[in-house]
């Protein structure tokens, strides 16, 4: 107890990033759109060598709230994106409504019957075709050579 | 040199460096501690890209020379979200400082190129794998750990990049600053 005290007298908490942090986290989503969004412009204006200055004339705004943009600290608002889109003479999509998947669990009544879907392949026998070895004679072996290859016990 | 607590009544965990008079490197004044400019400049479009384009950055030296720029810039973005949204649930869950060295547990030695004799130094990922966001800090004692800096890692090595290598001389700086001052642990700040 007595080192937290001494801790205390001598050192500052910090507070700033938690204030921020926690404001982030309840925008999350905004952010995150307002990034995606910003780092789509910065791709267009390099492409088109188009200055923020020139961008903030086009939108007939100061080049501070086009910085805003960029830096994603502005709230986008459809007026916005809609002065940025003129400016650039593009279209910027409009959100579109899109309802989640509905997920439907088909009930597998038996886990076979997935296993086996595949049909099974017929086996034909086929006597006609010579399946011998063409390297090793001992395999060809038929009831007439087999006594060639007969061997007593002592042989072996 | 200024050192900070994350929250009052500390003297374990994590703590927040400010960069002052220091000869090659100085906190802006803007920010309160380099967590600060960190959670500022990382979750900056403007300023996550430009820095990633710049030569600073080794992009075009390491193994995402061939990723796409906003793509990268992209993932920078989403992962200092994720990292300050993890902060914030580890700071409001904090009924003591226990919940402090979980955090604390997440630094991990610098590889052994970049530790040279100093095995003080540590970073931290924000996700087990394929992490760009770097957070650095230097060992105090067993128990505290002063967060230095944060680097988007895209070279190989941290001295193939200009900004991870400042990352390493204010590790250094701090622990010679520590040395200087004989501060041993948190009972001597």
């Amino acid at each position: 107890m007595t080192q937290t005290k001494k801790n205390s007298n001598r050192i500052k908490t910090a507070t700033q990033w938690k204030v921020r942090a926690a404001e982030n986290r309840a925008n999350r989503k905004q952010i995150n759109r307002a990034q995606k969004f910003a780092l789509e412009l910065l791709d267009y204006l390099e492409d088109h060598k188009i200055t923020q200055k020139e961008l903030a004339i086009r939108m007939a705004v100061s080049p501070q709230q086009v910085n805003k943009i960029i830096r994603a600290k502005a709230n986008l608002t459809f007026e916005t994106v809609d002065k940025v889109a003129e400016a650039l003479g593009v279209t910027i999509t409009s959100p579109t409504i899109v309802s989640k998947p509905k997920i439907q669990s088909l009930m597998i009544t038996s886990s076979m019957t997935l296993v086996h879907k595949a049909p099974k392949k017929e086996i034909e026998a086929n006597f006609s075709k010579n399946i011998g070895s063409a390297k090793n004679s001992i395999l060809e072996t038929t009831l007439e050579s087999v006594e060639k290859y007969a061997y007593t016990a002592d042989q072996i | 040199m200024e050192i900070f607590t994350t929250f009052g009544e500390q003297y374990k965990g994590i703590y927040l460096a400010r960069f002052v008079n220091c000869t090659f490197y100085n906190t802006p004044q803007a920010y309160e501690t380099e967590l600060d400019k960190i959670q500022e400049e990382f979750q900056d479009p403007l300023f996550v890209r430009n820095f990633i384009k710049s030569t600073a950055s080794g992009w075009k030296k390491g193994d995402y020379r061939n990723v796409n720029l906003t793509s990268l810039s992209h993932d920078v973005l989403l992962e200092t979200a994720d990292l300050f949204d993890k902060l914030v649930s580890v700071s409001e869950d904090a009924q003591s400082e226990d919940c402090f060295e979980i955090l604390f547990d997440n630094f991990k030695e610098l590889s052994a190129k970049e530790r040279l004799n100093d095995p003080g130094r540590r970073k931290m990922y924000t996700y087990e794998h394929s992490s760009l966001l770097r957070i650095y800090g230097v060992l105090l004692g067993t128990e505290c750990l002063i967060i230095t800096g944060a680097g988007i890692k895209l070279v190989g090595q941290m001295s193939d990049s200009d900004a991870l290598q400042l990352e390493l001389d204010k590790m250094s700086y701090l622990v010679t600053w520590l040395k200087e001052n004989n501060i041993t642990d948190t009972t001597d700040l």
